[in-house]
Formats: C-alpha cells, sequence, structure tokens
C-alpha cells in the first residue's frame, strides 16, 4: 500500500467517524487546509523528477478529490441529521384545538328572513318598511276590517289608550306602500307583528313576511305559481306537497290558505298551515287610490317562525325570544 | 262548528267516507279541525231496566239489582250507584263487553254476591265528559238492543272551523247546502209547515230599536211540560253538536239553532209585566243573565224588555228571572233577526262568548226567523205539549239587507283567476249555490245571492265562489310576468344584514326579545314616561321598551347563569320614546357583553370584557364601514350608565350611538350584580346604513420613519384632545399616529397618566431628511407643551 493510499483510508476512516459538522471543518483543514497533508504533499511534487512528477501529481489530485467527495458527503449527511433532529424536536401536537376568538351567529328568524328575501328578490320583490305602533285605519280599517268586524275579534290586538295599536299583520306596510306609490309595485315587507296571546304555539310577537304585488294582468293562477315555486326554494324540496285551500281574509277576495305536506315521526302524512294568501280587495285598492280597473293585484303573508320551525325542526316557539346560547349556536347562515 | 255526520247525512248522503267528506269540507274553505268517533265502540253494552233493588247483605254501599235484558230475562248485577233505582232505564254492559280503558266486563262475585255485569256510568262508557251514577236513558228505548244503536252511536262529530264571513255554515241546514253544491246532490230539507194556531193569544211586542232590530217575531205557547223529557236522538245531536241540556224547551231552541242557524229564547211568560220591548239600554241598568252574573248595561246595548225591566242581552244571553224553569207552564218564544253591528263586540265586552253572540255578530239569515219559530213551535208541540197563539212578526223592511242584483263579467273572471271559464259553467256553478243567475249580454250575468250569503256583496265575491267551487287545487300555475326593473342604490335592508353579519363575525350572538318589558326596565335608560299597553298580556310584558338594552342583559343574565362564561349579544330593533315630536319608533342595533374576553382555552389566559373591547369592536366595524375617518367618541353621561365609561359616538360629529359600562347600581336588578357589562347602541340611520362609494386613494412610494414620544398627561385629559391638537398642526408628513401605552401608577406622579406616542411619518414626494423630522417634532413637542402643560418623559 503506497503513502497515498494510506493517508486516503486513514482520512476516510476519520471522516467516517465524525458525526459533527465542526469536527468535520477541522478534517478538511487537517487534509485540505492550506497547511493540510494533501496541500502539503503537492507542495513537495516540485522535489520530484520531471518523469516522476506527472504521476505522482495525478494521484495526489485523485486522494484530494476523494477526501474532498467524502467530506461533502459526510457534510450533507450530518446536515440532513442536524435538519431533522431540529425539526423534530419543534414538532407540535397538531391535535390540540387551534386559538380563537368567539365567534357570534345570528338569530334563526334573521337566516330565515334573508332566505325568504332573497328568494323573493329574485322575482324583483323590494323590501318596505313600516311603523310597529300603527293606527287604526292602516292595519285594519284600509285593509276592508272595518270597526265591528268579527275579522278583528281573530286579531287579538294589543291597544295603547289614545287609539294607536300594535300592528297585527305587516298587512298594514301594504297600505303604506300603495299609499305612496302607484303600481307597478313589488314589496315584501318583514318584521315584528303582534298579537294578544301566548302558549307553546303563540307568542304575543313574531314575525311575519307579507308580500304585495300590483300590476295590470296579475292573476290568481300566477300567484299560486308564485306561492309554489317560492316554498318549493324555500324548503329545497321540489317534489314538496303544497295545497290551496279557500280562506277567507278581509282584504283579499279570492283568498287561500297554503298548507304543505309534512311528515311526522311515525311517517304519517300531516297537512301543516304555513301561509296565507289572495288577490287584493277592490276595497282596499279604493281605500289608497289605486284604479282597480286598470291594476289588480295579488298579496301574501308568511310566519317566519313557522317556517323557520319547519326547516330546522324546532318544536318549541318560545325558544326563539329566550336567547339561550345553546339555542342561538345552533343555527349557521 | 261540531255537528252529526249521521244527521248532515239525513239532509245530504254522497257516497264518500267520514274522511273524504271532511277532506272536500276543507278543500272548499270549511276547513276540518277535527273527526272523531261519536262514541267507542260499546259492543256488548245494552239498554237495560232495574226491575228491582236491593241492600247488599254484607256492603253499605252496594245494592243488587234484578235487571231486566230482554222480555223474559232477568239479570243480577251489583251496583254501588247512588241513582239505581227500580223502573229505571240504564246501560248495562253485559259479560265480555269491552269498556274504553280496556275494562273487560265478567261474571263475578262481589262480596259474595254474584254479578253478570256492570250497570254503566256515563264517563265509563266515554260518551260524556262529566256526570255521577249509572246512565239514565230515556224510558221510549226497548230494552234489551244495544246502546250504539239506540243512542245512534255509530256516528262521526266533524268540528269545522269556519272563517268569519261563512256564518251560513253555523247549521247543519249550512253544511248541507255547501255539500249538495260539493256534490252536486239534492238536499232532503225536513218539511216544516206551519204549526196551525189554536188561539188568538198574543203578548204586545215593541220594537223601539228598529235598526238594531229589523225584525222580531214571538209566539205565545200555553201549558208546556217544561219537565218533559228531551228525546235521546235530540239529546246526542246536542251532545254532538257540543251543546248541553238543560231542559225540553231550551234544548228546542238550541236543536233549531243547530238545524237551521237560527239562535232563538224562551221566555217564561208568566214572568214578563205586560209587554216585550226591544230597546237600548238605559247606563247603568242592571241585568242579572243566565248564568248568574249581574252585569251593569250601557247605552249601547240591545236589550229585550218588557214594561219594567231588561230581561235578556239581545242576541247574547238571556236573564235570569225570566228563565225557562222546569216548572215553567206558559212561555214566549222569541226568534228576531239582529243588526249584526248592533251585537258585535257586546258578548265581549262582558267577557261572554256564546252560542247566540256567535251567529248573531256574524249575521244570521234575515229571513230564516220564520221558518225557525214554526219548526221550533212544532218540536215544542210534540214533546212538551202546548197549545200555541199566532206569531206575532214586527219587521222594519228598510233596515232588512238586501241581496242586490251583481252583475258579473265573465272575461274578468278569466282576468282575476287566469283560468278560462263560459257563462254556462259559471251559471251553473252559482245556480248549485241557489244564486239567481241572469244573462246580460254574451258575457255578462247579473247574480242575486240567496238571503243567507250576505257575504256576497261585489263581482270578486262571486268570482271566488267560482274558484272554490271548481277547487283551487285544480287551478293551473302560471309564471309570473318579468315587468321587474333593477332599482339601484343601496338598500336599508342589505345595510343592516351586513351590520348583523359584522356584529357575529366579531363574536356577538343575534337575539330577539320582546319589544315590551315592564315598566320599571324602560326606566332604567330613560327618564320619559313609556308608551303603555291597554290591553298587556302580563305586567312584566306592560310597556314598550325605551331600550333594547334591558331585554339584552336579561338575555346575558340567563345565560351566565346557565355556565356560559361569556355572553356577547347584539340584536336589531325598535326602542319606542315619546319626545316633543310625538312617538318616535327608533331602529337601533344595541349589543351587550360580559363575561370573558375569550373563549377558554389553553395557551391563552383571559380576562374579563372591559370597555375597550367592545369599543375595539364598534371600531373594527366602521372600519369595515369605511368609517373610521369620520367617527368620534366624547365623553358622555347617560342614565343607567358609569359616569366615568360612557362615550357618545358620533359620524361627522352627529351624535348615531352610546357606548358604555352598566352603572353598578342597576346590575342587579338586570341579575348581573358584580360584573362588567359593556352595552352598546348605533341608531340605525343614513349615515350607517348608506356610506359613500369607496375612493381609490394612491400611496406613497418613500419610507416611513417613526419617532415615538412620552408625555405625562393630567389623568382626566382626554388622550384624543392630545391627538386633535396634533392633527391640527397640518404636518403634511405626519401619517398616523399610534398610541403604544398608557400608564398610571409606580414612577408617574399621583393625578397624572404616561401617554407613548408612535408618529409615522412620511413624504409623498422624496425620502424625509433628518432634519425634517427634527422640526416636525419639535414643533410637536412645543405644541403640546404650550397646551396642554405637559411633560416629556425621558427614555
Amino acid at each position: 500500500m503506497s503513502d497515498f493510499d494510506k493517508l486516503l483510508q486513514t482520512a476516510s476512516n476519520e471522516i467516517e467517524a465524525t458525526s459533527e459538522l465542526k469536527a468535520l471543518e477541522e478534517l478538511r483543514v487537517h487534509y485540505l487546509g492550506k497547511k493540510g497533508l494533501i496541500t502539503e504533499q503537492l507542495k513537495s511534487l516540485g522535489k520530484l523528477s520531471a518523469e516522476e512528477r506527472p504521476a505522482a501529481g495525478q494521484r495526489i489530485n485523485e486522494v484530494k478529490q476523494e477526501i474532498q467527495s467524502k467530506l461533502e458527503q459526510r457534510s450533507t449527511l450530518l446536515e440532513e441529521t442536524a435538519t431533522a433532529e431540529k425539526l423534530k424536536s419543534e414538532a407540535i401536537d397538531v391535535t390540540l384545538p387551534g386559538r380563537t376568538s368567539s365567534i357570534g351567529t345570528l338569530h334563526p328568524v334573521t337566516i330565515t328572513l334573508r332566505r325568504i328575501k332573497k328568494l323573493f328578490q329574485r322575482h324583483g320583490f323590494e323590501v318596505a318598511d313600516g311603523p310597529e305602533i300603527e293606527d287604526d285605519f292602516h292595519n285594519f280599517e284600509a285593509l276592508n276590517i272595518p270597526p265591528h268586524h268579527p275579522a278583528r275579534a281573530m286579531h287579538d290586538t294589543f291597544y295603547f289608550d289614545d287609539g294607536l295599536l300594535l300592528r297585527t299583520h305587516t298587512s298594514s306596510v301594504q297600505i303604506r306602500t300603495m299609499e305612496n306609490s302607484q303600481p307597478p309595485i313589488r314589496i315584501i315587507a318583514p318584521g315584528r307583528v303582534y298579537r294578544c296571546d301566548s302558549d307553546i304555539t303563540h307568542s304575543p310577537m313574531f314575525h311575519q313576511v307579507e308580500g304585495l304585488l300590483v300590476d295590470t294582468d296579475v292573476n290568481f293562477a300566477q300567484l299560486k305559481g308564485l306561492v309554489i315555486e317560492f316554498l318549493h326554494a324555500f324548503f329545497e324540496n321540489d317534489q314538496l306537497g303544497i295545497r290551496f285551500r279557500p280562506s277567507y281574509f278581509p282584504f283579499t277576495e279570492p283568498s287561500a290558505e297554503v298548507d304543505i305536506e309534512w311528515h311526522d315521526e311515525q311517517g304519517n302524512s300531516n297537512w301543516l298551515e304555513v301561509m296565507g294568501c289572495g288577490m287584493v280587495h277592490p276595497n282596499v285598492f279604493s281605500k289608497v287610490g289605486i284604479d282597480l280597473n286598470k291594476y289588480n293585484g295579488f298579496a301574501f303573508g308568511v310566519g317566519v317562525e313557522r317556517l323557520a320551525m319547519l326547516y330546522y325542526d324546532v318544536r318549541d316557539l318560545r325558544m326563539f325570544y329566550e336567547n339561550d346560547l345553546r339555542f342561538l349556536r345552533q343555527f349557521s347562515a | 262548528m261540531k255537528f252529526s255526520e249521521n244527521w248532515l247525512r239525513q239532509w245530504v248522503n254522497p257516497e264518500v267516507t267520514s274522511e273524504q267528506l271532511g277532506h272536500q269540507l276543507t278543500m272548499a274553505g270549511l276547513e276540518l279541525d277535527g273527526i272523531a268517533a261519536a262514541s267507542p265502540d260499546l259492543t256488548g253494552v245494552i239498554v237495560a231496566k232495574i226491575e228491582s233493588v236491593e241492600p247488599h247483605p254484607d256492603a253499605d254501599k252496594l245494592q243488587v239489582c234484578q235487571v231486566r235484558v230482554g222480555n223474559n230475562e232477568i239479570r243480577q248485577i251489583v251496583c254501588g250507584a247512588k241513582n239505581a233505582r227500580a223502573g229505571l232505564i240504564t246501560a248495562l254492559a253485559t259479560e265480555g263487553a269491552k269498556l274504553p280503558g280496556d275494562v273487560k266486563i265478567k261474571a263475578a262475585k262481589l262480596r259474595g254476591v254474584e254479578s253478570f255485569g256492570m250497570l254503566c256510568v256515563s264517563t265509563e262508557l266515554g260518551i260524556e265528559e262529566e256526570g255521577e251514577g249509572i246512565l239514565e236513558l230515556d224510558d221510549s228505548l226497548t230494552i234489551g238492543v244495544s246502546l250504539m244503536n239506540a243512542l245512534d252511536l255509530n256516528d262521526v262529530v266533524f268540528d269545522i272551523d269556519l272563517t268569519p264571513n261563512r256564518s251560513d255554515c253555523l247549521s247543519i241546514e249550512g253544511i248541507a247546502r255547501e255539500v249538495s253544491a260539493l256534490y252536486q246532490l239534492p238536499i232532503n230539507t225536513p218539511e216544516i209547515s206551519s204549526v196551525k194556531k189554536d188561539n188568538d193569544d198574543q203578548f204586545a211586542i215593541e220594537v223601539e230599536s228598529r235598526e238594531a232590530c229589523p225584525r222580531y217575531c214571538g209566539r205565545v205557547l200555553r201549558g208546556v211540560n217544561a219537565a218533559a223529557n228531551t228525546p235521546p236522538w235530540m239529546k246526542e245531536r246536542l251532545r254532538r253538536g257540543g251543546i248541553r241540556c238543560i231542559n225540553i224547551i231550551v234544548d228546542i231552541s238550541n236543536y233549531v239553532m243547530l238545524e237551521l242557524g237560527q239562535p232563538m229564547h224562551a221566555f217564561d211568560l208568566d214572568k214578563l209585566n205586560k209587554k216585550v220591548v226591544v230597546r237600548m239600554a238605559q247606563a247603568g241598568e242592571k241585568l242579572v243573565l243566565l248564568d248568574g252574573k249581574e252585569i251593569s248595561l250601557e247605552k249601547d246595548n240591545l236589550v229585550i224588555a218588557d214594561a219594567k225591566q231588561a230581561l235578556a242581552l239581545a242576541g247574547v244571553m238571556g236573564g235570569n228571572d225570566s228563565a225557562v224553569q222546569l216548572e215553567t207552564k206558559n212561555i214566549f218564544l222569541e226568534c228576531a233577526y239582529f243588526n249584526p253591528l248592533a251585537i258585535a263586540g257586546k258578548a265581549r265586552d262582558f267577557g261572554l262568548h256564546t252560542e247566540s253572540s256567535h251567529r248573531f255578530e256574524r249575521g244570521v239569515d234575515p229571513e230564516l226567523a220564520m221558518r225557525a219559530i214554526e219548526r221550533a213551535s212544532e218540536l215544542v208541540k210534540t214533546h212538551a205539549g202546548a197549545v200555541v197563539g199566532p206569531v206575532n212578526e214586527i219587521t222594519s223592511k228598510k233596515y232588512l239587507p238586501v241581496c242586490s242584483e251583481i252583475s258579473l263579467s265573465i272575461p274578468k273572471v278569466t282576468r282575476v283567476l287566469g283560468i278560462e271559464v263560459d257563462v254556462a259553467e259559471v251559471t251553473s256553478i252559482l245556480e248549485g249555490l241557489h244564486c239567481i243567475v241572469k244573462l246580460a249580454g254574451d258575457d255578462r250575468i247579473l247574480v242575486t245571492a240567496p238571503s243567507y250569503r250576505f257575504d256576497i256583496d261585489v263581482d270578486v265575491d262571486l268570482i271566488e265562489e267560482i274558484a272554490r267551487l271548481k277547487g283551487y287545487d285544480q287551478f293551473p300555475t302560471q309564471a309570473l310576468s318579468a315587468n321587474v326593473a333593477i332599482s339601484g342604490g343601496k338598500k336599508k335592508s342589505d345595510a343592516i344584514f351586513s351590520l348583523q353579519e359584522n356584529f357575529s363575525a366579531l363574536g356577538y350572538n343575534e337575539a330577539v326579545t320582546f319589544s315590551f318589558t315592564e315598566q320599571k326596565n324602560c326606566l332604567l335608560f330613560c327618564d320619559r314616561e313609556p308608551k303603555q299597553l291597554a290591553n298587556p298580556i302580563s305586567t312584566g310584558l306592560s310597556n314598550m321598551r325605551t331600550s333594547i338594552w334591558p331585554g339584552l342583559c336579561e338575555a346575558a343574565s340567563h345565560n351566565l347563569k346557565r355556565q356560559h362564561a361569556t355572553a356577547k349579544l347584539f340584536e336589531v330593533g325598535r326602542k319606542y320614546l315619546m319626545s316633543a315630536n310625538g312617538l318616535e319608533q327608533t331602529e337601533v342595533i344595541a349589543g351587550v357583553a360580559v363575561g370573558e374576553v375569550n373563549p377558554r382555552q389553553w395557551g391563552l389566559e383571559t380576562r374579563q370584557v372591559d370597555f375597550y373591547d367592545v369599543k375595539g369592536n364598534l371600531d373594527q366595524l366602521f372600519e369595515k364601514l369605511g368609517l373610521t375617518d369620520r367617527i368620534s367618541y366624547q365623553t358622555h353621561s347617560q342614565q343607567g350608565l358609569h359616569p366615568g365609561k360612557t362615550a357618545q359616538i358620533a359620524i361627522d360629529n352627529q351624535p348615531i350611538g352610546v357606548i358604555g359600562s352598566l352603572h353598578p347600581k342597576i346590575l342587579k336588578p338586570l341579575g348581573l350584580a358584580k360584573r362588567e357589562v359593556v352595552v352598546f347602541e348605533l341608531k340605525i340611520d343614513e349615515k350607517l346604513t348608506n356610506t359613500p362609494i369607496s375612493r381609490f386613494k394612491t400611496w406613497s412610494k418613500f419610507p416611513q420613519v417613526r419617532r415615538d414620544l412620552s408625555f405625562l398627561l393630567a389623568v382626566e385629559t382626554p388622550t384624543q384632545q392630545l391627538l386633535d391638537e396634533i392633527f391640527g398642526l397640518q404636518i403634511s408628513e405626519l401619517r398616523e399616529i399610534v398610541i403604544f401605552s398608557v400608564y398610571q401608577g409606580e414612577g408617574v406622579p399621583f393625578g397624572a397618566k404616561s401617554v407613548s406616542l408612535g408618529l409615522i411619518l412620511q413624504n409623498f414626494s422624496s425620502t424625509l431628511t433628518e432634519q425634517q423630522i427634527e422640526q416636525t417634532m419639535t414643533d410637536i413637542i412645543s405644541l403640546l407643551a404650550s397646551k396642554f402643560n405637559v411633560k416629556l418623559r425621558s427614555g
């Protein structure tokens, strides 16, 4: 074995035995540095004869490259190991919960109102608004409900001493809209309404959306079409059973109540009333000064909590107003 | 309206099941509310007669009865009922019979005496809800027949929920008319003939209030046996109609009401003084009603009186003094048409609601009175015996409602309903409803509705009848015409929804609380009298809220009591304030925050929410809305809020809301004792909902520099003033001021606070030189020194 081979052997062994980058650097200096063993060998080439020099030179360079390559390999390996260890030491428990601030929720009535609004907006209905403390004219009289009309008894109205009242329906907004604008009219009027009644299915305050469309050529078949379209979209079910049956509202004629088919836990089918609607009564147009020979219209009303209860499977109406966070946090928009 | 199906089917009998009939009525606008068997299955229960009763040898409370169950058959039954007596016709559950509640009847020994069945109490049979003792049946029933047959119990009770316009259906006849029209079947109306008068006995009638009582019929019936038994079939029909049996006379008047729809009243003739007068009451006049209650009448109450006093509240309820009793011999039968407006609301005023008032205030057929009085007279004569006088009728034609001829254009039917119809079809439908139809040209008819359909008033009423009879479900649907324009501008409702979404993103849960509350809640944040309901549902819900905060605070308290660490709630709604301009119904968005600032979690210490957390939330909202530069806060005071922790919020210096911590003294009443509770309220105003369109602004490309300054400032000086002054210098390089530390305590003199500002400087056209920066800082420091007497802190 030549001296070169021995040198290479020793260097290789030492490199392999090194486990730290710092020691590896020391080895590099030891062999390849300015005063390193290989460098020294290269320097001593001059002492050789011209014939010996090329072969020896070549051999030294080979050894140098060999050592260099071994150093690099070892260095890469050690760096990778070091990085791996560092990463390992940095590992976290990714299953721990993330850091949060609280996130709030929208009330199911708001979400439901929003959904209703969006659906009717597609047909060009605008949102209209009116006062909750109303006068008799807008809540009753103009809606063809004169004093002592038996329909008033159905309304269980809250009154104030000055004769004002809490609106019993958002139909009052119909009147205010028609007083202030001429057809074509397409509005929905969402809002709070009040009835002097309280039990598991009745709340003294609840929400309603009233819709009104007034135009030339409006008919009952269109009303029926719109209501069916709405209910199918609202319940996201095109197969939903819907039926219209005659009913009575003083401000519409013909009037209809709309039932949807609902299956209980036993799978029995029931019809549940969800909406009232009808063609605007000519007396209403007369009260607000709309030409009833030129225009006709339809109106519909829907109980927001009623729809929300069905949509979200809530059984107790009162929960909507208890504001228990366990309830409020259940509904995503 | 409850009624017996068998009874209806005697009038008109379509070949459909009870369920199908009920469905058909619902689909015709007579909504079926319930349908139930008239009785449970009572197979094995028979009509029986107690022949003899002997005391039980071994038990004080039991008797041993010998009961006849057929011509030649007697059974021994042990019975505990007090009314068991010889001669009584009653119901016997025989061996093998099953009674409701899964009671099986077997032969048994009761205290050593054999009993072969059970004598039945009506409640045990499930046919009546109350009653003591064993059933007392009419003598006319045949012994041995099954009770189901004897009482016609194989029947169904319909309960129909009628809309107020369909008072014509508040009778068997009315329902039968509908069924006949729906199924196109004839009606078998029982023949009602005039009862031949036996004498000319009359009682004087005076109608003073002719408008309120356009028709009044009276008849004297003498020698009645008011103690006579009401026939079982009548009793059963009344029971199934939901009407209690009283005595034969009252029962007959109720029966005729159920049958034909005409409420009637019978007076004890011998208790009437000289005459019957229909008049308005005198204010304060007293009347003791049938239910024993004394009422004090008003001037707008129509009464039936005699020469001396009020006898009955017309159309609502009779009086106690003149009521028919079992010993009554002579009666005066009244049958009237009262104007609905004269009756409407009167029963309610006295807390009453009677079968009679229910019908009269909705309207009774004005042409029915004569038929009804004849029908009732005939029944009284048959079942209670009577010598009958002539009917005395007073009618004021001019006050009777008229069924005017309505002109109906066939194209209008199509225009309103969206379906094609022709004259023949329309005529057939309307004639089926007993309207008189006359042709008036090619596409126009003249229609007169029958007297009981006074709800049909204008052409659209007829159009509804056409739609109803054709069936709403048979209607096609049509698409809406697309006469829709895109309307411009920001929509308030969209803006409100965006506020709601923003608050929910900021960690607030949306609540909905009642708009009314108790009075003391209304006075927590406002010293003005709240608007009070005249008829609240309870004192807790009696006043219109003057602020949303009490409701939200109560909701917060509700949740904290249920182990939630935090309650951050908001609500959109109105508050109602009485002001110089009258009533204001102001729409606001309000919120409350109490409890821990963050959800409990690992690695993050929590603390209680304070004023600045909530203010920060509002600032985030304003930034989102692009309002930051236009918002300002000012020290403020408001009732109910902490005097040192309240600020008014303004947009462009116009007040828009308030933020503050609750005053400690109101925490306890709100169930939030010892808490820091921060509330806010923003008026939903144009400025908040109609924010301007964002306009692009360019930025400087040159580097920013920051210089920090620390000042000592008097504690009570608002930091905002400091900033306002600095910005007031109009230094063009000054981009922003960051307040990065506010400190009071050790190292800072008492009464002072240390405020540290980071001033961010940047020029639009060049990099700032050290000299420019120094100049700016000197200007700022000298300004603050002169205005605020502030001290620059070293270090």
